[in-house]
């Protein structure tokens, strides 16, 4: 396995430039796909905060109220 | 989307058909969104819109992440006290399935921001908005250049990065970008972005 980082960015650079040069539907597709994934990680990371507001440790309501 | 229900701008959906209240079936996710944009400026609520922010760039670059869609929008002459007044759109958008959440308003699922024109630069960039298709539903975006101009001016971390992508991507024309920036009397960001990140006139 190689790490030569100057080929990993070539080869990252190369990859956004293809995924640039999508149809646009299928890039709106990912755009609704990416969202979904993005709202997964957000709902994850709000169970952790709860968790900690039921520690006692942040007043309760403003994480809740943050959303 | 039918034969005759198109609107006088562009292709939109038929009032009514877009309703979530109505129960027809109308597109969903950001084509949802689009149709109800176009038939609002169909129907005269707004003089002309264009999107812009993450969902425009991904017009023009890989997409990325966001939770929302950035219309820019000319408001059609509804000034109170020397205000735009938002209302008559919120009102339309409401009677056709939006939802107010916060500073958004819901369509066809997504979190749609409206924004006002903030001075010459947003005016020309709605002026000068292209068109395009998608799925069959025309939509009018902002050119790269412009949406890119609007990151550098906006000048956030997120907007700094969709800048150096447009760039990296070759995806904007440069002389016409500087032009946009001398005449909006942006330059001297441009030359503080150019210091800050050396690489884009390796990219440029």
């Amino acid at each position: 396995m190689s790490l030569d980082i100057q080929r990993i960015i070539a080869g990252k650079k190369a990859w956004r430039k293809t995924q640039a040069q999508l149809p646009i539907e299928e890039k709106l597709i990912i755009l609704e796909r990416l969202r979904d994934r993005a709202r997964t990680l957000r709902a994850a990371t709000k169970h952790k905060e709860d968790t900690v507001v039921d520690a006692g440790t942040t007043k309760p309501g403003t994480l809740s109220s943050n959303g | 989307m039918g034969k005759g229900m198109r609107g006088r701008r562009g292709k939109a959906t038929r009032p009514g058909t877009h309703s979530e209240t109505t129960g027809l079936k109308r597109p969903a996710g950001i084509i949802g969104v689009i149709a109800v944009l176009n038939q609002m400026e169909a129907d005269g609520i707004v003089d002309r819109y264009a999107i812009g922010g993450a969902v425009g760039a991904t017009f023009y670059l890989e997409p990325v992440a966001t939770q929302d869609v950035d219309v820019f929008v000319a408001f059609k002459g509804q000034m109170t006290q020397g205000l735009i007044d938002p209302r008559p759109v919120f009102d339309y958008l409401i009677a056709h399935g939006g939802r107010v959440e916060g500073k958004h308003i819901v369509i066809a699922g997504w979190p749609v921001q409206l924004l006002p024109s903030t001075g010459p630069l947003v005016d020309e960039a709605l002026a000068e908005a292209i068109t395009m298709d998608v799925a069959d539903v025309s939509v009018r975006v902002l050119t790269g250049e412009h949406l890119a101009t609007i990151a550098l001016d906006t000048g956030r971390i997120k907007d700094h990065l969709r800048l150096l992508q447009f760039i990296e991507t070759g995806t904007i024309n440069m002389e016409r970008f500087e032009q946009i920036c001398r005449k909006h009397g942006l330059l001297d960001k441009w030359r503080a972005f150019e210091r800050k990140y050396p690489e884009v006139n390796s990219e440029s």
